[in-house]
């Protein structure tokens, strides 16, 4: 009878933490892959003053990767107002890479918003005339020194952006997963600054 | 949640006030019960149903329909991909204990179940993909096993608690992969 009571106690207590039977995957989420959306806007060679500048256009049509037909972001998202990356800007202290923290006011941000928060957060929000999501923004360098820029924050990737919607709760979000230019083959764009 | 606990192993452990009854109780065979743990949980209404035999088994059929907000929202918010909407649970028992007014019991379900289920699928119109939310019902059957107690008041009510989980089988894609059957229920043998 002990055995009894104590397995019957046993079965209670699992139940009461993990009675309920959901997955804990996100059901509204789709997975995409799209080539080509984010662009670093390279230089042959930088100088102190120049700036680095990102910029990401997503048509509201683009080309999924495995499919026949274009994609209509706008329809599966119900129109999600933006779309959010984020990356990161180091510079070489020693063996060390360090943060490089630009103050909201020193940012160049011609198209989108971009916030400081450890890393940069892009957003990037739809352009009725363009018919098309479009980012650009460029962070002043401010010392010499060798820095590097990369997208893999938020990620375990090191060699795709991701990009994802901000729809409604009960609508798709649309998670895209794309290439920009630049990058080595450790997720690295690296530039020297003179 | 700390309440529940402590009322648990108060019964568990045989903190009872409850007396023998054994001789009315034998010539009882029907009880009706009412789960009030999925009701005010889980605003699912669970009804049972159970035929007593001479000796130690009885048998029984639960009945369980589900209309919470919660799951609902956690539905649409895309927390999961299903809404369990019905069971139909009949069940053989087995007492465990000698006593009638008090004892632990097993039993073997089995769980015809079904209810709402969703997935995003990528259509085409006018040359264009796009990805939309399909729904769809789903049907399954289950098969499973509980432990429970049951203790009697005045030769009649019934307070039982059950501990049981079961698998779904055909349609495991669609359905949840599990059916527990954990429950509190008061019940009126007669």
């Amino acid at each position: 009878m002990k055995k009894i009571v104590l397995l019957f106690l046993s079965l209670f207590a699992v139940s009461l933490s993990s009675c309920d039977t959901n997955d804990d995957d996100f059901y509204n989420t789709e997975y995409v892959r799209v080539n080509g959306l984010v662009n670093i806007e390279t230089q042959t060679s930088y100088a102190v003053g120049d700036k680095i500048t990102v910029n990401c256009v997503v048509d509201r049509l683009v080309n999924e990767l495995g499919q026949s037909t274009p994609l209509d972001i706008r329809k599966t998202t119900n129109n999600a107002p933006t779309l959010t990356f984020s990356y990161v800007l180091e510079k070489q202290n020693g063996t060390e890479w360090v943060p490089v923290s630009v103050p909201a006011n020193q940012m160049d941000v011609s198209s989108g918003q971009l916030q400081n928060l450890g890393f940069y957060l892009a957003t990037v929000p739809y352009d009725t005339v363009q018919d098309a999501y479009v980012f650009r923004a460029g962070l002043p360098l401010l010392s010499a020194g060798t820095y590097r820029l990369s997208y893999g924050y938020n990620s375990e990737e090191t060699d795709v952006v991701e990009l994802r919607s901000n729809s409604v709760s009960e609508a798709i979000t649309l998670l895209i997963y794309t290439t920009s230019n630049a990058l080595n083959s450790s997720g690295f764009y690296t530039f020297t600054v003179n | 949640m700390r309440k529940l606990a402590i009322l648990l192993l108060l019964f568990s452990f045989g903190f009872s006030w409850s007396q023998e009854q054994t001789s009315a109780l034998v010539n009882k065979k029907n009880e009706f019960r009412v789960d009030v743990l999925q009701a005010l949980a889980y605003g699912k209404i669970s009804l049972s149903y159970e035929r007593f035999f001479n000796g130690s088994f009885s048998v029984g059929v639960n009945g369980n329909f589900s209309n919470s907000d919660r799951i609902e929202e956690d539905y649409n918010n895309g927390f999961r991909n299903n809404i369990p909407r019905y069971e139909i649970n009949p069940y053989v028992r087995y007492a465990l204990s000698k006593s009638k007014a008090r004892y632990y019991f097993a039993e073997i379900f089995a769980s015809a179940n079904g209810g709402d289920f969703k997935e995003i699928v990528r259509e085409n119109s006018g040359g264009n993909g796009f990805y939309t939310i399909k729904e769809t019902q789903y049907n399954d059957f289950a098969l499973g096993g509980s432990l429970g107690y049951k203790m009697y008041f005045k030769e009649a009510f019934a307070l039982e608690v059950l501990v049981g989980f079961g698998s779904n089988l055909t349609n495991k894609e669609m359905s949840p992969d599990v059916i527990s059957r954990v429950g509190i229920n008061l019940g009126y043998r007669f």
